[in-house]
């Protein structure tokens, strides 16, 4: 190879190695776009699949892609409206109930404190109720205060992302042709087998993820409707979604059903038949849904699985916990494509 | 006997509506495909129509299958493949010429004998589409400037998905040239052992 033809090497190995970092400084930088934009990818992923019956059937594929857009907009958009108003009204009765709420919890801990000081003869105090209180009170407070935000970027999402989703599912090959056209020849075969691979895997994670929290979500809201609970189709939402989130998610989904039925029936007795239909759910996911959907597809070891989760939650908080596995499935990949051996072909 | 023309404009007379939708897909097809369209003579379709393997596919097949393919430039001496890499696609010589040697690829590739040399409309690396998690048997080097086309395993998968008929019509083009293949191997193997038993019985 002449001097000349070297020195384009070079050049292209480094325009993709600009192009790479490039990528990866806007992720982690820009959440604005980023956020959108992987969100767009995940419903792309999802998505795609429908968009490829519709076509086989005859439809033009434009037509296909606005339908499959029109059905995921709604199906979105409609819940969240009605969500809006539901949490409306309770953001105006939040400063009402706080103080009856706080009624509410410090009879129950002075029934709890009496009970521990005549079984055990330890008096417990008033401290660690007042700082509990002092706390929640602060932080939902917080919470509340943030809705404003955060409806502020949902609302950008909502404009975004099936902006970016069109064109994904249009011209999903024109927009990985551009990687590809900048990745140098003697790693083209390699970095296309790798960014196959992982979109395969990534894709068939994410279906069969939306697969268990639709199944869960199902199970829960039809025994919360069956329980007589108040929001149980919000409350079902929140546990499916939760679900992604490995180990911590069935705990974190299970928390917001029990503090409602809690507060509505006002007696924690109630709460017994809600732990025994997350149980149930969870149950049902662990025994059948997750060995014959997940654990094939993401194919780690559970300490891989649990690392991976600390790490994300470390790095970026609960949206970290929910990448984490398509990240070490990704890692695992890349280490398994530089140091894989196969079979030899024949030319 | 009246021809298409005449019953159109019959109908247009008589204000008879039309149910017929235009299909804009294949009229822009056409568009493009009339002779007296300037078209470069080295676009990928023409090209492909070229080539013996694919001479069953229609015009509108190779447009089709065209788009699913990667255009890849490589310089005099730059090395397409080494003997034990990853083998993923298929590739046609678009232009230029392709060394192909049966030993692992160092950084001096010209003191080595090639087995073979491949020239425009020739093809190598037909099981690496066919095969999955297989490495390359040999090594393949660019003898001077030279374009390659490829259509590599996950174009295969997606073709599959989009246009099943095509995907099928590559998939037996390619198994045919495997299947050439091997029915040479198999003759020259008849053949050195009919020289072995020549000489044995010397």
């Amino acid at each position: 190879m002449s001097a000349q033809d070297q020195f384009r090497e070079n050049k292209s190995v480094i325009v993709f190695i600009i192009f790479l970092i490039g990528c990866l400084l806007v992720f982690f930088m820009v959440p604005r776009i980023t956020l959108p934009l992987g969100l767009a990818y995940v419903f792309y992923l999802m998505l795609r699949p429908f968009k490829s019956m519709l076509v086989k059937i005859g439809l033009p594929s434009t037509l296909a892609i606005l339908i499959v857009l029109a059905g995921t907009t709604s199906a979105i958009v409609l819940p969240v409206i009605r969500g809006v108003a539901l949490i409306e009204e309770e953001v105006v009765n939040f400063d009402y109930n706080i103080p009856n709420l706080e009624k509410y919890a410090k009879e129950k801990y002075i029934v709890t404190r009496q009970f521990i000081k005549e079984k055990i003869r330890i008096d417990i105090g008033n401290d660690h109720f007042q700082n509990g209180m002092n706390f929640v009170v602060e932080h939902s407070k917080k919470i509340i205060a943030s809705i404003p935000q955060l409806f502020a970027s949902f609302l950008e999402w909502t404009f975004l992302t099936p902006f970016f989703l069109f064109f994904f599912l249009k011209d999903d090959r024109g927009v990985r042709k551009i990687s590809l056209n900048l990745c140098p020849n003697f790693l083209f075969e390699r970095y296309y087998h790798l960014t196959y691979q992982f979109n395969k895997k990534i894709g068939n994670y994410v279906f069969a993820k939306f697969i268990e929290a639709s199944i869960i979500g199902i199970i829960i809201g039809i025994g919360l409707i069956l329980m007589g609970v108040k929001f149980p189709i919000v409350l079902a939402i929140v546990a499916g979604v939760t679900n992604i989130i490995p180990y911590l998610g069935p705990i974190l989904g299970a928390i917001p059903a029990i503090a409602v039925t809690a507060f509505q029936f006002g007696d924690f007795q109630q709460v017994l038949p809600v732990c025994i239909l997350f149980l149930i759910a969870n149950t049902v996911d662990m025994v059948f849904v997750f060995p014959l959907l997940v654990s094939k597809i993401v194919d780690l070891h559970p300490i891989s699985v649990v690392l991976s989760v600390i790490l994300g939650s470390q790095l970026f908080g609960v949206f970290g916990m929910i990448i984490s596995i398509p990240m070490a499935v990704a890692i695992k990949l890349i280490f398994a494509e530089f140091f894989s051996n196969g079979q030899t072909d024949e030319i | 006997m009246s021809s298409f023309e005449q019953d159109q404009l019959k109908k247009i007379k008589e204000g008879v509506r039309s149910n017929d939708t235009l299909d804009v897909g294949l009229v822009k097809f056409l568009w493009q495909a009339n002779v007296l369209n300037r078209t470069s003579k080295k676009t990928i379709p023409r090209f492909l129509r070229d080539l013996t393997i694919l001479e069953d596919f229609s015009e509108l097949e190779l447009r089709n299958l065209s788009k699913f393919m990667h255009v890849r430039n490589f310089t005099a001496n730059e090395i397409i493949f080494r003997k034990g890499d990853i083998a993923l696609g298929f590739y046609f010589v678009f232009e230029g010429a392709v060394s192909i040697f049966n030993e692992e690829i160092g950084t001096k590739a010209d003191s080595l004998q090639p087995v073979l040399t491949l020239a425009r409309y020739d093809d190598f690396g037909e099981l690496g589409l066919l095969q999955k998690d297989t490495t390359r048997s040999v090594s393949a080097v660019a003898k001077i400037p030279t374009v390659l086309i490829g259509i590599f395993q996950p174009d295969l998968d997606e073709l599959v998905e989009a246009y099943p008929v095509i995907a099928t019509k590559l998939i037996k083009s390619v198994s045919t040239i495997v299947a050439q293949r091997l029915f040479e191997v198999m003759q020259e193997v008849k053949l050195l052992q009919d020289k072995i038993r020549t000489l044995e019985n010397k």
